[in-house]
């Protein structure tokens, strides 16, 4: 099975020897460097690579992505806080840790889901619940190893798509920083048929490129 | 005769603009108590997180919380006497309350404005962005949104003034933009570069910026 990204169409292609298993709406970087302040979008880099592997996603360069998807939260409305589980069983504090208070948190909900509550577990992550990660096979192993690196674009959904989803509102898609956004129930599908296996070639093409 | 004359100095004092003066003294705690000396009072209110101060009382914000968690934003206004507070219904949440032509404003966080007046709030003839904050009211509003939290938002954190027509594009999100000497100060953040710009107030204009090579605990601390 291979996987083909199409960035000029927003087009992902399932191809299993020669027939195509599916296609799929995905949406990548613009095709020049962007300007955004906080980090310049740029393009879905061109190129033949290899699937990792999935998993929650965190990075402190966006500030809601600092905490995975899922995280255990426990509401603190006489500190106007939110506190977090870190591993090995300890909380942390939004307001500390990221600036975020508790009713920027329930605005936060509010705005996604219609509901001014703290949720269960943390919902805000940009990289949504679980990222699909791939690299460039510099020794053609199909395994990532030696001086091979994981790139820092990767499939995801995003945390207004799954609100949308959750809620079963149309899924509006919007470009990214250079990952391929994915609706969430393509996302599930795409898991389903082994597109993600570990070890599966995805290719992206060129910009100009059409399928 | 001594202490009728410090009486009336005291009072003098407390009739002086001082917003602060006759409601001096009134702390509020985040769990929805307010107290006043030894007196403490709990308020409907679970969870407060903005307060103004006035002559006669303090402007609380915050939510009731029901059963199931589900938050309602409201003000409300405890007097210095700690009498029964009131309570004011909002349909988005508070966001900041500030004094502007001589009256108690608030701005929710969908930049609707409104002013008290009357035991009222009424909704003032002109908004603000969504999720601003306002940095200067004395005689004209200044207003900063900060950058967006969601990596797919694409608005960007700005400074303006809807009275003085102008706009300024500057990325801030972690420090709050502050009046510094008569000057409104930013704190940009642009990746991992911090940048400190010094805006006029009037105008709008930039007259000065440096990156910091240092973190800053708050704007007025860039210059």
């Amino acid at each position: 099975m291979e996987l083909h990204f199409y960035p000029g169409q927003k087009l992902l292609v399932v191809i299993d020897k020669y027939i195509v298993h599916g296609r799929f709406e995905a949406w990548g970087g613009p095709a020049s460097i962007g300007t955004d302040p906080r980090m310049p979008e740029e393009p879905t880099w061109p190129g033949e690579y290899v699937i990792d592997k999935a998993h929650a996603y965190r990075t402190n360069t966006w500030p809601l992505s600092r905490i995975t998807w899922g995280t255990p939260l426990r509401d603190m409305p006489g500190q106007n806080d939110v506190w977090y589980q870190l591993p090995g069983g300890k909380w942390g504090s939004a307001k500390a840790d990221i600036g975020i208070s508790r009713n920027d948190i329930v605005n936060l909900n509010f705005n996604l889901y219609n509901i001014r509550t703290v949720p269960r577990q943390w919902v805000f992550n940009d990289f949504g619940p679980v990222a699909i990660r791939w690299f460039k096979d510099l020794n053609g192993n199909r395994i990532l190893d030696g001086k091979e690196r994981l790139s820092g674009q990767m499939f995801h959904t995003t945390q207004k798509n799954e609100a949308q989803h959750t809620r079963g509102l149309p899924i509006a898609m919007v470009p990214s920083h250079g990952c391929i956004h994915l609706r969430p129930i393509d996302r599930d599908r795409l898991f389903a048929v082994g597109a993600f296996k570990p070890g599966t070639r995805f290719v992206v093409r060129k910009y100009y490129e059409k399928y | 005769m001594k202490n009728i004359k410090k009486l009336l100095i005291v009072l003098l004092v407390c009739l002086l603009p001082f917003p602060a003066c006759l409601g001096e003294g009134l702390q509020w705690r985040h769990d929805g108590s307010v107290s006043h000396g030894q007196r403490v009072i709990q308020t409907q209110l679970q969870s407060i997180y903005e307060a103004l101060a006035v002559n006669d009382g303090i402007f609380l914000a915050g939510y009731k919380i029901d059963k199931v968690g589900v938050n309602y934003p409201y003000i409300a206004f405890v007097d210095q006497k700690l009498e029964e507070p009131r309570y004011w219904a909002q349909s988005a949440d508070p966001k900041q309350f500030f004094e502007f032509d001589h009256r108690v404003h608030l701005l929710d966080v969908e930049g609707t404005l409104f002013f008290f007046e009357k035991e009222e709030w009424r909704q003032a003839a002109f908004s603000l962005k969504p999720d601003s904050i306002v940095v200067h009211s004395s005689n004209f509003l200044v207003a900063c949104r900060p950058a967006p939290l969601m990596m797919t938002d694409t608005e960007l954190g700005c400074c303006y003034s809807p009275q003085k027509q102008w706009q300024v594009e500057v990325n801030w999100r972690s420090i709050k933009p502050a009046v510094c000497d008569g000057v409104l100060t930013v704190v940009e953040e642009r990746g991992p570069k911090r940048i400190a710009h010094r805006i006029d107030l009037k105008s709008g204009k930039i007259v000065k910026s440096k990156q910091l090579t240092a973190p800053v605990e708050d704007a007025c601390r860039a210059f």
